[in-house]
């Protein structure tokens, strides 16, 4: 049984097909890379499996339940989290707040919210839970070394830190499957190499399990397990990186058919 | 400062307050201590608005609809069946609204679990609507409600309006219930429940990612939203005495108007929207003056009246200017703050 399936998955804007017939297993625990030229298709394959986008065709399971097409909140609580490739913090919120609310479903789901409202307001058998909660967060914090920036705005950090932020939020959700959409763009190569660590790291530590889509060819080849190519919304490679980097579909993807050949 | 300080000055605040309260009403006259009232009763209308609108994310124009439903609510229960009888010319009023009076406390209660009921009703389809057409949607159902109030003769006495209604508010429930409203608001808002509705309010597509349902976070805060209205509406009737469906007193401008205090002091926070509030009615009682005849350097100038709406933009405009995420921020009042500004005098 896969972690995570897509079966024949398609999805059309209008006339414009971004992902067309994507098969994809994504095993318990590894490190999974999801790679190809912009506007291949990457973010697509992600929105469909967190519920952002309905696919047109085909279906997504986890854990061999459907959750094709279920509502993003749901796809979360049942144990995917996803990070953004254009930064999505809650801006206003302090770095604790942003990862306190992703376990703030655990409190409110299954038709607990009504009582948790009332809990709230009239703050009963409130105090341990919040206690709880962030402590809880303090310690995703300073995994990704963030904790002194904890009461910090999360628009005050820099680039790399909402990064790693984006992550740590995520992983508060308590999901076991973490979908990064491009975790080290706009990150200095020192940066980069400590990416590379502690997404290792939090999959060892966590048992957690990675797909990831990133352009920075030396930590895909270097951190992933296993990687699949789109182009055009297709699959045109899949294995393992020695295999992907020697591909002539993928060299000629990224770099055109003329290089390839010229090259020959 | 500690946890415990922090109590201790509350507790000593809040019983200050209550003697500010009572020496205003020994000793200023009924306009100023009618002004008093009102500035609580706003203070109601604009902490409720300012937990949808502001802390919520949502944006619903829709606010004078409840504070309406809770107005005619109340007044058709702490009227007494011979004034309904002599109220209700056009038609009669229906059974058993005709022969009941209760007291005012539950007439209120009540008032808002009529106007929490509507914005469930109103909020459950409308609240699929993202934005602009929410606003649209919320912002037809106070004129509808207003529609009814005129046409509804047998229940709401139509173009006549309710007269004669109990001056039943006074400083003391209208204050008695924006302690309450603060309270509740205040806790919800620094709750997780709270963290989730602000996160909404920044991206809710980030919100519903982190498992939060989007849909019903945000019914439950404009449902409380809406409950809170419903009593500023049964407090605000008693202290008008009249509800008049054809003015504009429960119609879209009181909308504007509270949104205004809530965009003053600071869309967001609820110290904001209480400051706004209070800022409000003091200011559009005071630029009353205006309106009336007014000797400058020896011209005679006649009262025009609209005046006053007018230079209360201008107001507006300017503080705007000067703080363009209104006189809070989103910040709240505390202790620790009220401290610092002290030092920060202190040290110059
Ligand atoms: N919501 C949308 N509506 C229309 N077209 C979209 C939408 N989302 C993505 N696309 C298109 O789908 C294609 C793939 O986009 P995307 O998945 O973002 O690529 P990438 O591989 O760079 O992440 C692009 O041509 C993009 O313009
Ligand atoms: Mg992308």
């Amino acid at each position: 049984m896969s972690l995570l399936t897509l079966e024949n998955v398609t999805m059309k804007f209008g006339g414009l097909t971004a992902v067309e017939d994507v098969t994809l297993r994504v095993e318990e625990s590894e490190i999974f890379g999801l790679i190809g030229p912009n506007g291949a298709g990457k973010t697509t394959v992600f929105n469909m499996v967190t519920g952002h986008y309905k696919p047109t065709a085909g279906r997504i399971l986890f854990r061999d339940n459907e959750i094709t097409a279920l509502q993003p909140d749901k796809i979360t609580r049942t144990g995917i989290a996803r990070t953004f490739q254009n930064i999505r913090l809650f801006k206003d919120l302090t770095v604790l707040e942003n990862v306190m609310v992703s376990q703030h479903h655990t409190i409110a789901s299954n038709g607990k919210a009504v009582t948790w409202f009332f809990k709230s307001v009239s703050r009963l058998g409130y105090s341990e839970k919040e206690r709880e909660m962030r402590n809880k967060a303090l310690e995703l914090l300073s995994v990704l070394g963030l904790e002194m920036l904890a009461n910090e705005k999360s628009s005050a950090l820099s680039y790399g830190s909402q990064r790693l932020l984006e992550i740590a939020r995520a992983m508060a959700t308590g999901a076991t499957l973490l979908l990064l959409d491009e975790p080290a763009a706009g990150m200095n190569a020192s940066e980069t190499a400590g990416l590379v660590d502690t997404i290792r790291r939090i999959r060892d530590d966590f048992g957690l399990t990675v797909l990831l889509i990133e352009h920075d060819m030396k930590l895909v080849m270097g951190l992933c397990e296993r990687i699949m190519v789109l182009d055009h919304g297709r699959t045109i490679s899949e294995g393992v990186p020695a295999f992907v980097q020697k591909d002539v579909r993928v060299i000629e993807a990224y770099l055109g058919r003329e290089w390839v050949t010229v090259g020959k | 400062m500690k946890k415990q300080t922090k109590i201790i000055l509350t507790l000593i605040a809040l019983p200050l307050i209550a003697l500010l309260l009572f020496l205003s009403q020994e000793l200023l006259n009924s306009y100023y201590s009618r002004i008093i009232t009102l500035i609580g009763i706003y203070g109601i209308m604009a902490v409720s608005l300012t937990l949808v609108n502001g802390i919520s994310g949502v944006f619903s124009l829709g606010h004078a609809g409840f504070i309406a439903l809770g107005a005619y609510t109340s007044a058709l229960l702490t009227l007494s069946p011979e004034q309904k009888e002599m109220t209700f010319l056009i038609e009669k009023l229906v059974w058993p609204l005709n022969s009941i009076q209760i007291p005012f406390f539950w007439a209120t209660i009540i008032a808002g679990l009529v106007a929490a009921v509507f914005a469930f009703l109103i909020g459950w389809p409308s609240l699929r609507l993202t934005g602009d057409y929410f606003a649209i949607a919320t912002l037809g159902f106070s004129e509808i409600i207003r529609i009814f109030a005129l046409n509804l003769n047998s229940i709401t006495n139509g173009a006549l309006g309710l007269k004669a209604l109990p001056d039943h508010t006074n400083v003391w429930w209208a204050w008695g219930w924006l302690l309450v409203t603060v309270a509740c608001v205040l806790s919800l808002a620094y709750s997780s429940f709270g963290r989730a509705l602000r996160a909404i309010r920044e991206d809710r597509v980030a919100a519903q990612a982190m498992g939060i349902n989007v849909f019903k976070h945000q019914l439950m805060a404009f449902v409380l939203g809406g409950f809170f209205a419903g009593i500023s509406g049964s407090l605000y009737g008693h202290w008008l005495s009249t509800i008049d469906p054809r003015t504009n007193t429960f119609g879209i401008l009181l909308t504007f108007n509270i949104l205004i205090m809530i965009v003053l002091g600071g869309l967001g926070s609820i110290t904001g929207a209480i400051i706004g509030g209070a800022l409000f009615a003091f200011l559009s009682e005071w630029l009353r003056f205006l309106e009336g005849p007014i000797n400058l350097l020896g011209f005679k100038i006649m009262g025009i009246s609209g005046m006053r709406m007018l230079v209360f933009s201008g107001l507006f405009v300017i503080i705007m200017i000067f703080w363009p995420r209104g006189l809070m921020g989103r910040s709240e009042f505390s202790w620790d703050g009220l401290v610092s500004v002290f030092k920060r005098r202190y040290k110059r």
